[in-house]
């Protein structure tokens, strides 16, 4: 074995980075190097002098592991699942009270407005799409195409006449 | 998630000394450990194929106080020289020193290595370094420690 490579084990040896068997074995043949077995111990006092000098820790308080639910996925879904069904519960158990005592929901205060227009109806005419409604129409139609506008002042409303 | 919570006991205490001691002048290390497993938790799925649990967590940690220590301080490097209490003992004291003034690629392996017994691998794994440069640091930092201590070399002499 060569110088450098002895040198190699003897440090790994030092640092306890040898298995034990492959320790024994160094010790061993460093017993028939000259100066061999000097250099294994000094490169022990080096490395427990390097030990020693770093001082221990004192042992400090660990913050606690968080609680499962912290991160915990399912629960958090669970959590939700449970809110949904408290409001249903709470829901249901509200509309079977009501159906109990026989009462009916309130009744709107809202008036629904009728999209039917009321039209105003002519005089003697009794339904819009009534002949007589129509008759009535069309003899108002020709009466204003036989008749003429008559202005008598221009803040006045215009009067209508026969043509003549 | 019930494995995440094995491993924050498991190797909670451990996180939070390394976070102390490294990154402690910047923030609450209790602060860092949270931000630490909740970062865990986004990539739990990586746990899987991991190989040590244990590094990989330490990785975290490390980069967590990295950008924790990047915000509070942003031109102040993290080559600090590491304070340590005041010590009677001469020895203890020159290795004290010599340690601190490890450049803090050779220095933080050898913590690593000594104070947190990470192994090789897990030194590789979280400071996303190829395993040899660990081992080659780690070498470097001994055979420092070493000549600052003045102790005897017999390795200069010839091997039989």
């Amino acid at each position: 074995m060569d110088k450098q490579t002895l040198e190699r084990l003897m440090i790994d040896d030092a640092l306890g980075a040898l298995p034990p068997d492959v320790g024994l074995l160094l010790s061993a043949y460093s017993k028939t190097v000259t100066h061999g077995e000097a250099e294994l111990a000094a490169w022990q006092r080096v490395a427990s002098g390097a030990r020693a000098a770093m001082p221990e820790q004192a042992t400090e308080t660990m913050p606690p592991w968080p609680a499962p639910g912290r991160f915990s996925r399912p629960w958090r879904l669970a959590r939700i699942g449970l809110s949904v069904a408290a409001v249903l519960a709470i829901g249901v158990g509200i509309g079977l009270r009501m159906a109990r005592q026989g009462s009916h929901p309130p009744e709107s205060n809202i008036a629904v407005q009728s999209n039917k227009t009321e039209m105003p109806r002519a005089a003697g005419v009794p339904d819009f799409w009534s002949s007589q409604r129509l008759m009535a129409s069309a003899q108002q139609q020709e009466r204003l195409a036989t008749s003429t506008w008559h202005w008598t002042s221009p803040i006045a409303e215009p009067e209508t006449g026969e043509i003549k | 998630m019930q494995e995440l919570e094995h491993l924050y006991r498991a190797h909670g205490p451990a996180l939070l000394a390394y976070l102390r001691r490294a990154f402690g002048w910047c923030a609450s290390p209790q602060d860092m450990l949270q931000e630490t497993f909740l970062q865990a938790l986004h990539r739990r799925e990586r746990l899987a194929t991991v190989d040590s649990p244990r590094a990989w967590l330490f990785g975290i940690a490390r980069h967590v106080g990295l950008d924790t220590a990047r915000k509070h301080r942003p031109t102040e490097s993290l080559d600090n020289v590491p304070v340590y209490p005041a010590e009677p003992d001469g020895d203890l004291a020159a290795m004290r020193e010599a340690i601190a003034q490890l450049p803090p690629a050779m220095r933080e392996p050898l913590e690593l290595r000594l104070r947190e017994n990470l192994s090789y691998e897990e030194i590789a794994t979280m400071l996303e370094i190829p395993i040899g440069t660990v081992r080659s640091r780690l070498h470097n930092a001994m055979r420092r420690l070493r000549d600052e201590m003045g102790a005897e070399q017999p390795r200069r002499n010839s091997h039989g």
